[in-house]
């Protein structure tokens, strides 16, 4: 399985914000994460490229939106591949985050995008 | 009202202008700059490029604010320059490009400290012992510009320590008479510096090599 080349505490940070809406069957736009993580905009896009070369998260344009001006947002996912991983990662390096993802309430709706054909239920 | 306060007023004007232009075009502003930024970031996978470009021209157009646009460009874009700095390293450039920019970006430094030293000698000691004062500042000049211009175009130290230390004295000559000069004097006598090193230095290679052609 590949992996990211490096960890560090942001990449962490994204994945956790990740499992969290795996969990809840929703996609996360670029915005949503920056929003979530605190995080500087060009270290949340280097963090997207290495997890997209990796295969721990895909991404997909969203419906071209009413107003034709407006640029797409594009979504993202971990892949089952990259859940479990960021799974055992994140126990590994943060072993609190188990239980945080448990209590973490759910994001609004403005960040986060249900995604289609999963039930929003644990994993 | 004196030339000082109109200068003054006619310059809050100007800057006051200057940024509701500046808000009122940031948002567009910030587009271009995210897309520019994403283009020199992924200059080797043009697909990733055209993606993230249109991505980030979403993200910014969610940012609130039209200076948080501009922000967030600015952001993008600073931070893809200094990846495409470090992507092209020295070694990587033909030795002249290098020394150049090198030189260049030291001398910007530097022509800014050796301005600032300026303007506070003038705030310590507007008048009276001028004369120590000065000889600090021709020093200090001396020093901080002519490292970086020797090495933009590497020419040999004395004749433009001598061309340096000449400006420096001229501009506090220029003090010492009355005549209003400051940042803008330093700035233009930098430029002067530059162009009369950089056509003595090339001269000075010319002739080198002729020499050793023959």
């Amino acid at each position: 399985m590949a992996g990211p080349v490096r960890v560090t505490a942001p990449l962490l940070d994204v994945l956790e914000v990740f499992l969290q809406a795996h969990r809840e069957g929703q996609q996360l736009h670029g915005w949503a994460i920056l929003k979530a993580t605190g995080r500087a905009g060009p270290t949340i896009y280097g963090i997207l490229d290495r997890l997209e070369d990796a295969d721990w998260v895909t991404g997909q344009w969203e419906d071209q939106p009413a107003d034709a001006n407006t640029p797409r947002r594009r979504l993202y996912q971990l892949t089952p591949t990259g859940a479990a991983a960021a799974r055992h990662l994140l126990v590994a390096r943060r072993p609190a985050t188990r239980g945080r993802l448990a209590r973490q309430p759910r994001p609004g709706p403005a960040l986060l995008r249900r995604q289609p054909g999963l039930g929003g239920g644990a994993p | 009202m004196t030339l000082r306060q109109l200068a003054i007023a006619v310059a809050a004007l100007v800057v006051a202008r200057l940024g509701r232009l500046t808000l009122r075009v940031s948002p567009r502003l910030g587009v271009r700059l995210v897309r520019w930024a994403a283009r020199l970031r992924y200059r080797q996978d043009p697909e990733r490029a055209a993606m993230r470009a249109e991505e980030l021209a979403a993200l910014v157009d969610e940012r609130p604010g039209r200076l948080l646009k501009l922000l967030t460009g600015l952001g993008f874009a600073l931070h893809a320059l200094a990846a495409a700095g470090l992507r092209a390293r020295p070694g990587r450039m033909p030795p002249p490009v290098a020394r150049f920019i090198k030189g260049l970006a030291g001398l910007l430094v530097n022509t800014l400290v050796a301005v600032l030293t300026y303007e506070a000698i003038h705030i310590v000691a507007p008048s009276g012992r001028w004369i120590i004062w000065a000889v600090v500042f021709v020093n200090v000049s001396a020093f901080v510009v002519a490292l970086p211009v020797r090495r933009m175009f590497h020419v040999a130290p004395r004749p433009e320590l001598g061309v340096i230390v000449g400006f420096a004295t001229a501009v506090v000559i220029a003090r010492m008479i009355g005549v209003g000069v400051g940042a803008p004097a330093g700035s233009a006598a930098a430029v002067v510096t530059i162009v009369v090193v950089g056509v003595r230095g090339r001269r000075r290679r010319r002739a080198t090599s002729d020499l050793e052609a023959r």
